[in-house]
C-alpha cells in the first residue's frame, strides 16, 4: 500500500504541494486544540504542586512560587489509594472484558442473523441507556441487597457491564455491518461453522472497533462515581473516583491532593490507550480483504 | 460444602479464642474496663461525613480510637461519605434495609429519615436527664412531635464573621441594622494599594444557586421578619415569600451588588471562595458560622486573631435570629447493637471530646457543660455563641421543605441580575411555593 | 427447506445474543418496571404509598417549569452533541492521516475523556472564576479586558459556559469512535477515488461520510441521550443557576427524588425522558438510514 502512495505522489508534484498545505493546516488545527486541552491540565499540575497558602493567591501563580511534591506523597498516606487503585483495576478490567466479549457476540448475532425479536432487542438495549441513571440507583441497591452483593466487586462489575454493554453492542454491530457478508459466505462454503467464522474471519477484521469499545468501557468504568460510592462501604472496597470524590469536602477542598490523585488516576488509562492505539494506526486496515 | 466446613471451623476457633480470652482476662479486665463501655463484642458501623473532612475527621478518628482503647471489645468502623452525597447514600441504604448502627444526621436529615421510620427515639433511649444536658435550641431541632430522633453534636450558628483588623482600619463597627450593613459594606470597599483597582470588598456574599447560598439568604430573610414557609395561627402552612420582609432581603442583596461592595462574580462565589476572600482579607465580612474560621486560617494563617463573630442585624420588632446548622448522630431503630451505640454516642458527647472538636474546628458544642467552658467563650467565637443564644430558627420539619428552600436562590440571583423587578420575582416564587404547599400540605 | 434455514438462522442469532440479553434484561427490566409502577404512586418508597394514577404525568406535561427544564436540556444536549461531532470528526479525520507525532497528539487530545467529571467541572469553574481564575488574569494581562469579567452571570453565558466545558470533556469519545469507524472503510475506495482525480473533500463527502454512517448513527443516538440526561458537570458548575438558567431536567429529577423524597414524581419525569429519547432515536435512525438509500 505504501508503494502505491509513493508512486501516486511521486508522479503528481502539484498534489505534493497541496499535501504540504493540508499538512500545515492539519498541524495548526491539532496544535490549537491541544493548547485548549493543555491549558486546564497545566493548571491541574500547577495546583498539585502548590501549598495551601498559594492556592488562591492574587495574581494567580501559574508556576508555583513554592513548588512542593508533598501532595503526591501525602495522598497515599492520608488515604488508602493503593486499595482504591486495586479495586478499580479489578472491577474495571473484568467488567470491560465481559462487556466487550459479550457485546461482540451479540453484535455479530444482530448483524448477521434475522430472528424474531431482533428489532425489539435493539430498542431494548437502547432503552436502558435512555433512562436517567440516578433513578436506577435504588432498584440496583435493592437487587444487590437481595443477593448479598453490597460492598462486593461483583456488584460494581455487574453494574458497569450493564452500563457499557448497550453502547458496545450497537457500536460493534455498526462495525460488523461494515464488513462484507461475502466473507461469511465464502467461509461457509469452505465448511466453517458460524462460531468459527466469527472468531477467525470477522473478529480479526474488527480490532479497531474492539479497541474503541474496550477504551470506552474502561474509561466509563474507571470514572464512574455515584454507583461506586453507594454500592461500597468499606474503605478497602472503594474505587479511585470515590477516593477522588472524598477529597471534595463539605467546607473545604483538598486541592493539591485532588489534583495529584487525578493525575495518578490518568496513568493506567494512558497506558491502556497507548496499548490499544496501534489499532487506530493504518497498516491493519482490513480494506484489502474486504472487497 | 468445603466452604461451609471451613467457615464452621473458623467460627468455632474464634469462639474458643474469645472464650479463653474472657476467662484469662476476666479479673483484670473487670478492673480496667471503664463503666461506660458497652457489654458488646463486635463492630459498630458509623456512617460519617465528618470523618472525611480535614482536620475534623482526624478528631473524630481520635475520639473513636480513644473509645476502642478503653473498650477493646467494641470496634468502631466508619463508613465515610462526602457530605454532598450523604442523602443519596443514606436513602439508598434506608430503602434497601441496610442502615448502619449510627448515621450522621442534621436537622433536615432527621426529618427525612424519621419520615422513613429509620431512627431510634432518643428520649427514651438516653433518658430525660441526659437530654436535659443538651442546649435546648439544639435538641429542639432534632425533635419531631415531642420525639427526639438525632443527638446534636455541634452547631455552626450563622452570624457575621468579620476581619477585626480591616474594620479597625476603616473605623467601623459590626452593623446593628441592615442600613448600617450597607454603609459598613461600602466603607470597607477600597483600593488598598492605590493601583486604581478595588482589591478589598465589604461583603463576601455567597450568591451561588445551592444550599450554602439558600441557607444564608433564608437567615437574613428571617431577620427581616419573613419566613419562606411556616404555620399560621390556624396551623395551616403558609408562605411569606411575597411579604415585605422577604422582598427587603432581596433588595439587600441587590443593593449590596449595585453599590459595588461585593466582590465580582457573586453567582460563582460559593462557600469555599467566600471563605478564602475573608481569610485573605479580600473581603471583610461574611455571613457564616464559626467553622469558617478554620477554613479562612488554612487559606491564610496570618489572619489568626483577626477574626471575630457578631450577630446578624434584625429589623425593628423582629428578634435577632440565627440558624444552627447542626450536625449530629442518629441511631438506627433496627440496629442490633443499640446499647453499644448509645454508649459510644455518650462517649463522643462527653465534655472532653466536645471541647476537643471545638478546639480544632471552632464549632460550638451542643452540651451545656462544654458550652460553659471558657474555651468556647473565647473572643473569636463569642459572637457566634451569642448569636446561637438568640432566637434560633429551625427549618420547618416537613419532608418537602427542600422544594421551598430552593426557591430562594433563583430569586436573589434574578434580583441581582435586575431583569425583573423584586415584586415580580417575589410574586412568581410565592406562587410556586403556594403550589408546593397545596400539593403537599 | 427455506424455513429450516430460517430456523437455523434464528437459532444462531439467539445463541450469539443470549448472554447480553440476559445481563441487560435482568438489570434493566426490573428498574424500568419499578419506575413505571412508582410513577403512578405518591411514595417515599418506605412508609408512604398512595396510588395517584396518571396525575404526575398530567401535571408535568402542563408544568411550565418542567417544560422549561426539558427545553434547557434539549438546548444543552443539542449544542454539546453538535460540538462533539464537529470537533471529534475534524480531529479524527486529521489524526487518521497518520501524520508525524499523531500518537502524541492523540494522547493529549484524549485527556479530557480520561479525567473524572468532578475534576473537570471544578477546574473549569476555578479557571472561569472572576477573582481567582486564570482566564481573567490572562485577559487582563494581555490587555483584552480591564476589569474582572463575571463569566457565568448572565443566563446565556452560563449555559454557553457549561456547554463549552461539556464539549471539552465530551468530544474525545466521538473522535475515537470515528477513528475506529474510518478503519472500517476499505482503503481501496480512497485509492480508486484518488486515481479518478477526486479531491480530499470529495473523498470525505462521498467515501468517508457514507462509510461512517452505521457508527455515526449509534454514536449520535447515545451521545444525545447521555448529554440530555447529564448531571455532574452542570450540578458542580452552576447547580442550575443563575436563576434557573441551567436547570436541566436531571437536576429536577434529583431534587424531586433525593431532595423531597417524592420518588413517584421523579420516576414520572424519568419515564417522560425515556419516551422523548426513544422518539428521538427513532427519528435519528429514520433520518440517517433514509439518507443512505
Amino acid at each position: 500500500m505504501t508503494m502505491i502512495n509513493e508512486k501516486k505522489y511521486g508522479l503528481m508534484s502539484d498534489v505534493k504541494v497541496a499535501r504540504k498545505i493540508t499538512n500545515l493546516t492539519s498541524y495548526s488545527v491539532l496544535l490549537f486544540f491541544s493548547a485548549l486541552i493543555i491549558f486546564p491540565i497545566l493548571w491541574i499540575v500547577s495546583t498539585s504542586l502548590k501549598n495551601e497558602e498559594d492556592l488562591f493567591s492574587l495574581p494567580p501563580q501559574i508556576i508555583p512560587e513554592n513548588p512542593t511534591l508533598h501532595a503526591f506523597k501525602q495522598v497515599w498516606i492520608d488515604h488508602p489509594f493503593l486499595a482504591y487503585f486495586r479495586n478499580s483495576l479489578i472491577v474495571v478490567s473484568i467488567a470491560t472484558f465481559i462487556s466487550v466479549t459479550f457485546s461482540a457476540f451479540a453484535a455479530y448475532g444482530l448483524s448477521r442473523f434475522k430472528f424474531r425479536g431482533h428489532g425489539t432487542f435493539m430498542a431494548f438495549l437502547l432503552a436502558s441507556q435512555l433512562f436517567p441513571s440516578i433513578m436506577l440507583l435504588i432498584p440496583f441497591y435493592k437487587i444487590y441487597m437481595t443477593f448479598g452483593l453490597i460492598n462486593t466487586h461483583a456488584a460494581l462489575i455487574i453494574t458497569y457491564v450493564s452500563f457499557t454493554i448497550p453502547f458496545c453492542t450497537w457500536m460493534m454491530r455498526g462495525y460488523f455491518d461494515g464488513i462484507s457478508k461475502d466473507l461469511d459466505l465464502a467461509a461457509q462454503i469452505d465448511g466453517a461453522g458460524r462460531f468459527r467464522i466469527f472468531r477467525s474471519v470477522i473478529l480479526p477484521l474488527s480490532w479497531p472497533g474492539l479497541a474503541a469499545t474496550t477504551i470506552y468501557s474502561f474509561i466509563s468504568g474507571w470514572n464512574e462515581y455515584i454507583f461506586a460510592l453507594v454500592l461500597t462501604q468499606d474503605e478497602e472496597m472503594k474505587t479511585v473516583p470515590v477516593g477522588i470524590g472524598q477529597l471534595v469536602g463539605e467546607y473545604r477542598i483538598d486541592w493539591a491532593q485532588l489534583m495529584a490523585a487525578s493525575l495518578y488516576a490518568l496513568i493506567p488509562l494512558t497506558v491502556i490507550f497507548i496499548f490499544f492505539n496501534r489499532y487506530f494506526i493504518s497498516g491493519l486496515s482490513a480494506g484489502a480483504v474486504k472487497e | 460444602m468445603r466452604a461451609t466446613k471451613r467457615k464452621f471451623i473458623a467460627v468455632a476457633s474464634a469462639t474458643l479464642v474469645a472464650v479463653s480470652g474472657t476467662i484469662s482476662l476476666n479479673s483484670a479486665s473487670a478492673a480496667i474496663t471503664p463503666s461506660f463501655c458497652p457489654r458488646f463484642t463486635g463492630t459498630l458501623t458509623v456512617l460519617s461525613t465528618v470523618i472525611l473532612e480535614k482536620p475534623d475527621g482526624l478528631v473524630e478518628q481520635e475520639i473513636a480510637d480513644k473509645f476502642m482503647k478503653a473498650c477493646p471489645k467494641t470496634k468502631i468502623k466508619f463508613i465515610g461519605v462526602p457530605a454532598n452525597d450523604l442523602v443519596t447514600k443514606l436513602t439508598a441504604m434506608a430503602i434497601g434495609g441496610n442502615v448502619p448502627d449510627m448515621y450522621a444526621s442534621d436537622a433536615v436529615n432527621t426529618v427525612k429519615m424519621a419520615a422513613l421510620n429509620i431512627p431510634l427515639e432518643l428520649r427514651a433511649a438516653l433518658g430525660q436527664d441526659y437530654i436535659d444536658g443538651f442546649a435546648k435550641e439544639n435538641v429542639g431541632e432534632m425533635t419531631i412531635g415531642g420525639k427526639i430522633y438525632s443527638a446534636p453534636w455541634f452547631s455552626i450558628p450563622t452570624a457575621i464573621l468579620y476581619r477585626t483588623d480591616l474594620f479597625a482600619k476603616a473605623g467601623v463597627k459590626p452593623p446593628k441594622t441592615f442600613e448600617e450593613f450597607i454603609t459598613v459594606c461600602k466603607a470597607l470597599t477600597k483600593d488598598t494599594d492605590g493601583d486604581g483597582k478595588i482589591d478589598q470588598y465589604g461583603w463576601a456574599m455567597v450568591g451561588t444557586d445551592n444550599g450554602s447560598g439558600q441557607g444564608r439568604f433564608n437567615t437574613i430573610a428571617r431577620n427581616m421578619g419573613a419566613v419562606d414557609v411556616g404555620k399560621d395561627s390556624s396551623g395551616k402552612w403558609v408562605t411569606q415569600i411575597d411579604s415585605p420582609g422577604w422582598k427587603a432581603a432581596l433588595k439587600l442583596y441587590k443593593d449590596a451588588v449595585d453599590v459595588g461592595c461585593v466582590p465580582p462574580g457573586q453567582f460563582q462565589t460559593g462557600y469555599p471562595e467566600a471563605s478564602v476572600q475573608i481569610g485573605k482579607g479580600q473581603a471583610a465580612m461574611m455571613i457564616t458560622g464559626p467553622h469558617t474560621i478554620g477554613v479562612a486560617l488554612t487559606a491564610n494563617p496570618a489572619a489568626k486573631g483577626k477574626l471575630a463573630g457578631a450577630p446578624i442585624p434584625s429589623v425593628a420588632g423582629v428578634p435577632a435570629t440565627t440558624s444552627l446548622n447542626q450536625s449530629g448522630y442518629a441511631i438506627a431503630r433496627k440496629s442490633k447493637h443499640r446499647a453499644a451505640a448509645i454508649a459510644y454516642l455518650k462517649f463522643v458527647l462527653n465534655k472532653e471530646n466536645q471541647l476537643r472538636i471545638n478546639d480544632v474546628t471552632y464549632r460550638i458544642p451542643s452540651r451545656l457543660d462544654a458550652q460553659a467552658d471558657p474555651q468556647v467563650n473565647s473572643e473569636m467565637s463569642q459572637g457566634f455563641v451569642k448569636a446561637g443564644e438568640g432566637r434560633v430558627f429551625s427549618n420547618p420539619q416537613i419532608s418537602w421543605y427542600n422544594s421551598i428552600a430552593i426557591l430562594s436562590s433563583p430569586a436573589y440571583q434574578a434580583a441581582i441580575k435586575g431583569d425583573k423587578t423584586i415584586d415580580q420575582i417575589a410574586k412568581e416564587q410565592a406562587e410556586k411555593a403556594r403550589k408546593i404547599i397545596a400539593d403537599n400540605g | 427447506m427455506k424455513s429450516a434455514f430460517k430456523k437455523r438462522e434464528s437459532r444462531s442469532g439467539y445463541f450469539f445474543t443470549l448472554p447480553t440479553l440476559l445481563i441487560v434484561f435482568s438489570l434493566i427490566i426490573y428498574p424500568l418496571g419499578y419506575a413505571i409502577f412508582i410513577s403512578m404512586q405518591r411514595t417515599n418508597l418506605i412508609s408512604e404509598w398512595k396510588f395517584v394514577g396518571a396525575r404526575y404525568y398530567a401535571e408535568l406535561l402542563t408544568d411550565a417549569e418542567f417544560l422549561n427544564s426539558l427545553k434547557i436540556s434539549l438546548t444543552f444536549a443539542f449544542f454539546v452533541v453538535v460540538g462533539n461531532f464537529v470537533v471529534g470528526l475534524l480531529l479524527a479525520v486529521i489524526l487518521n492521516q497518520n501524520l508525524k507525532f499523531a500518537t502524541t497528539f492523540k494522547i493529549i487530545l484524549m485527556l479530557p475523556w480520561l479525567l473524572p467529571e468532578v475534576v473537570v467541572a471544578l477546574i473549569w469553574k476555578w479557571l472561569f472564576n472572576p477573582t481567582y481564575g486564570l482566564i481573567n488574569y490572562i485577559l487582563n494581562t494581555i490587555g483584552l479586558i480591564d476589569s474582572d469579567v463575571s463569566w457565568f452571570d448572565s443566563s446565556t453565558s452560563a449555559l454557553a459556559g457549561v456547554i463549552f466545558v461539556a464539549t471539552w470533556k465530551g468530544y474525545p469519545i466521538v473522535m475515537i469512535m470515528m477513528l475506529a469507524g474510518m478503519k472500517n472503510i476499505p482503503a481501496e475506495r480512497y485509492e480508486a477515488a484518488a486515481i479518478d482525480g477526486a479531491t480530499r473533500l470529495q473523498q470525505f463527502r462521498h467515501i468517508t461520510i457514507p462509510g461512517l454512517r452505521p457508527i455515526f448513527l449509534v454514536t449520535c443516538i447515545l451521545e444525545t441521550a447521555w448529554w440530555f440526561k447529564h448531571f455532574t458537570v452542570i450540578w458542580l458548575m452552576t447547580s442550575g443557576g443563575p436563576a434557573g438558567a441551567t436547570k436541566v431536567v436531571s437536576i429536577s429529577i434529583y431534587q424531586q427524588a433525593f431532595g423531597d423524597f417524592n420518588f413517584g414524581k421523579a420516576a414520572a419525569e424519568s419515564v417522560i425522558i425515556l419516551a422523548i429519547l426513544l422518539a428521538a432515536s427513532y427519528f435519528y435512525s429514520r433520518a440517517i438510514r433514509n439518507d443512505n438509500d
